[in-house]
């Protein structure tokens, strides 16, 4: 049931990492495989466990008053994951915790992508501007923000479930999230058409 | 060209441009087309709840009432009142959360999803249609006289005009275009109805004194039971007024749509409060109003002219016509809510549900495009030919609309053992009994208010049928999973939502 998507070209060595993150699902395969059956009633289908690249950004946020230097108030630990394939980021709610995976397997997935990957210096600016952009939500006008990094970036293996199957009618294969249980619908055909 | 009928054309072009602007940014697709992309806020729902549900009543109507039944017709006003604040405390929250986990973008579609069974929307759809093709005709004629009743131009051009106004901006920019509109004409109405309520109290000298002119005409005119006294108080009428008005909004299909556009179910706790606020301001002024007529126009042929005739007495001819723009106001924002949602029940819940399952987004906005328009020139012939009494085409419309979906509404977001079949039958029994004793001449022999009749007869038809058929048609799990989750207050769990999530699109790998 769980098996490794991902048969890519060698990456560079700014886009290697050491001891990358392996995430183990929140979501279990019967979770991901009710999901799809409520799309497609009666379906049967199989599941399989894949990952995918982010690279994890531990930032520590502080925010001082318009006339203060420095910053003052407590720290605030913000965990932002960019996407080390698509370079899109999110603020994660959790802190990515896991088992150590190899770094060929974080290699492997990264040259998946056809064209060039986020460099190391995009996704860290990605992290920062998305940390930033949080916080000025929640201030007062005029306040200053001071982002540090808390160590610097590491890779992390997301898991999700790639559900295929179908029913009398429909076949279909969707994406689960390993970690929140949403789906992405990769793609839907009436039976015998594909 | 008069100042009254200037302030019409601003009104009518500042509409105009609303529809224009939300055109663009609107989201795409029908979730975004017919809910906004479920992206309004507490102000917007409530008073788009609010203006949708009041109609041209309020600015002909209610002052007519007042006018000939004194501060009896406040049994009126408070129906309105609570009626509004109940719908949102009963269902916003509820409704919200259970349409987006049953992933549902209609009214109609979201009981065909809490009820799984086809025939439940081959019902409620033609039962919906009807009634709101009727109820909305009746609007683009109220919007023709009121129009033909300012510029004086022919009625025939002025229904065109009023006609052509709303169905441009619904046409173009679909629900987020009609929430808009009908937030800023709720605040037109508001301005509107008020300030003839300061110009009216100042000129009888205020409310004590108005009080006592209007009490030495006929005392029993000041107290709640009519001008004939207690004595002949009709019971049945009364208690008609206060609760079942207040609660027939809650089955009417393009009202109940506001709380699934909400952008998150917490908004029904806000929005209350708002409506509470614009209703305490609003509904009690036009009755007020119609009662201080009786000093100001003592030999007033029309009474639904009331509250014009006051406005035309009282104000400046500016302002006049900004109250002009007011009873438009609430003429247009119940007619571009119900045309809208006709043009949705025909495209989704009829068309792509019954004729053509594999429709496009895109295909389905411009159906329900294409069906706003056609609709728009049937009623405009039906009403420019041979239009029918307004008043008796609203009530006659919004009685069967409360009397077939009200407890099947309600029983959706609370009742987690009402079934298909009790769904169904409910929705025959509140349909057919409603408009039995309306057509059987029942309701003048009996005193009996018809959508009293209706309601419970479609309460009983849900509560009976659904314990009765428990085994044979048990709830599904995943319906009492949602119900269950709707419960709870809080975000819905991401695995719950029928809806896709877009940002996993760029998780896919490159071999599937």
């Amino acid at each position: 049931m769980s098996a490794e998507i991902g048969t890519g070209r060698p990456v560079g060595p700014d886009l290697q990492t050491e001891d990358p993150v392996r995430m183990d699902p929140h979501v279990t395969a019967a979770e991901a495989l009710a999901v799809f059956q409520r799309k497609l009633p009666d379906a049967l289908a199989e599941v399989q466990a894949v990952h995918h690249p982010f690279w994890w950004a531990a930032l520590d946020v502080r925010t001082r008053g318009l006339f203060r230097r420095s910053a003052s108030g407590p720290v605030q630990r913000m965990d932002v994951l960019v996407n080390a394939l698509s370079g899109r980021g999110m603020i994660a709610d959790f802190t990515p915790r896991g088992a150590t995976a190899g770094s060929s397997e974080w290699s492997s997935l990264i040259g998946e992508q056809s064209g060039p990957p986020p460099t190391r210096d995009e996704a860290e600016r990605t992290a920062r501007s998305l940390a930033r952009a949080k916080v000025v939500k929640t201030v007062k006008l005029g306040m200053g923000i001071d982002i540090t990094p808390a160590g610097g970036l590491r890779g992390v293996l997301k898991p999700n479930w790639i559900v295929s199957g179908g029913n009398a009618r429909h076949e279909a294969t969707i994406l689960v999230d390993g970690l929140d249980g949403s789906h992405y619908i990769v793609r839907a055909d009436k039976a015998g058409r594909s | 060209m008069n100042i009254e009928t200037w302030f019409l054309v601003i009104y009518f072009l500042a509409m105009a441009g609303i529809g224009v602007w939300t055109l663009k940014i609107g989201s795409k697709g029908s979730e975004g087309y017919l809910l906004g992309g479920r992206s309004l806020g507490a102000a917007v729902t409530a008073l788009r709840l609010q203006s949708s549900s009041m109609s041209g009543y309020m600015f002909l109507g209610a002052g007519s009432l007042a006018y000939t039944k004194g501060y009896f017709s406040l049994w009126y006003a408070m129906g309105d009142i609570g009626g509004g604040v109940l719908n949102l405390s009963i269902l916003g929250r509820r409704m919200r959360k259970l349409s987006q986990i049953l992933g549902s973008l209609t009214s109609i579609e979201y009981l065909e999803h809490r009820y799984p069974s086809k025939w439940i929307r081959a019902i409620a759809a033609p039962v919906a249609l009807f009634c709101i093709f009727f109820y909305v005709m009746s609007q683009f004629i109220a919007g023709g006289r009121g129009l033909e009743m300012v510029t004086g131009i022919p009625y025939a051009w002025a229904l065109l005009i009023a006609v052509g106004v709303i169905v441009f901006y619904t046409f173009l920019g679909g629900y987020l275009a009609v929430a808009y509109t009908d937030f800023v004409q709720a605040i037109i109405m508001l301005i509107g109805m008020v300030w003839i309520l300061i110009g009216c109290l100042q000129a009888v000298g205020g409310w004590t004194a108005g009080n006592e002119t209007v009490g030495q005409i006929n005392p029993n005119l000041l107290t709640m039971w009519g001008p004939d006294g207690i004595e002949s108080v009709q019971w049945g009428v009364i208690v008609g007024a206060v609760l079942v008005f207040s609660i027939g909004y809650m089955g009417w299909p393009h009202v109940n749509v506001s709380h699934m556009a909400m952008k998150r179910p917490s908004v029904a706790r806000r929005a209350s409060l708002y409506a509470t606020g614009f209703n305490l301001l609003f509904i009690p002024a036009p009755y007020i109003v119609g009662i201080m007529a009786l000093i100001l126009l003592p030999t007033l042929d029309n009474p639904e002219l009331a509250v014009f005739e006051v406005a035309d007495t009282v104000l400046p001819n500016f302002a006049v016509g900004i109250v002009m723009a007011g009873i438009m106001a609430a003429i247009m924002s119940t007619a571009d809510a119900l045309l809208l949602q006709s043009g949705t029940i025909a495209s989704q819940d009829l068309f792509q549900r019954f004729f053509k399952k594999d429709m496009s987004d895109q295909q389905s906005v411009w159906v329900s495009r294409f069906t706003v328009l056609v609709l728009a020139i049937i009623g405009y012939f039906v009403a420019v030919n041979d239009p029918p009494a307004v008043a008796e085409v609203v009530i006659f419309s919004t009685t069967v609309l409360g009397a077939a979906f009200v407890p099947v509404y309600i029983a959706a977001a609370w009742w987690k053992k009402a079934n298909v079949p009790g769904a169904i039958w409910s929705m025959i029994a509140g349909t057919v009994s409603s408009v039995v004793w309306q057509l059987t001449g029942l309701v003048d022999v009996t005193g009996v208010d018809p959508m009293g009749v209706g309601i419970v007869c479609s309460t009983l038809a849900l509560i009976l049928v659904s314990l009765a058929t428990q085994r044979s048609h048990p709830v599904p799990a995943h319906v009492l999973e949602a119900m269950k989750e709707t419960d709870k207050i809080g975000a819905i769990p991401a695995h719950m939502l029928t809806g896709q999530n877009d940002s996993l699109a760029g998780q896919v790998p490159k071999d599937v």
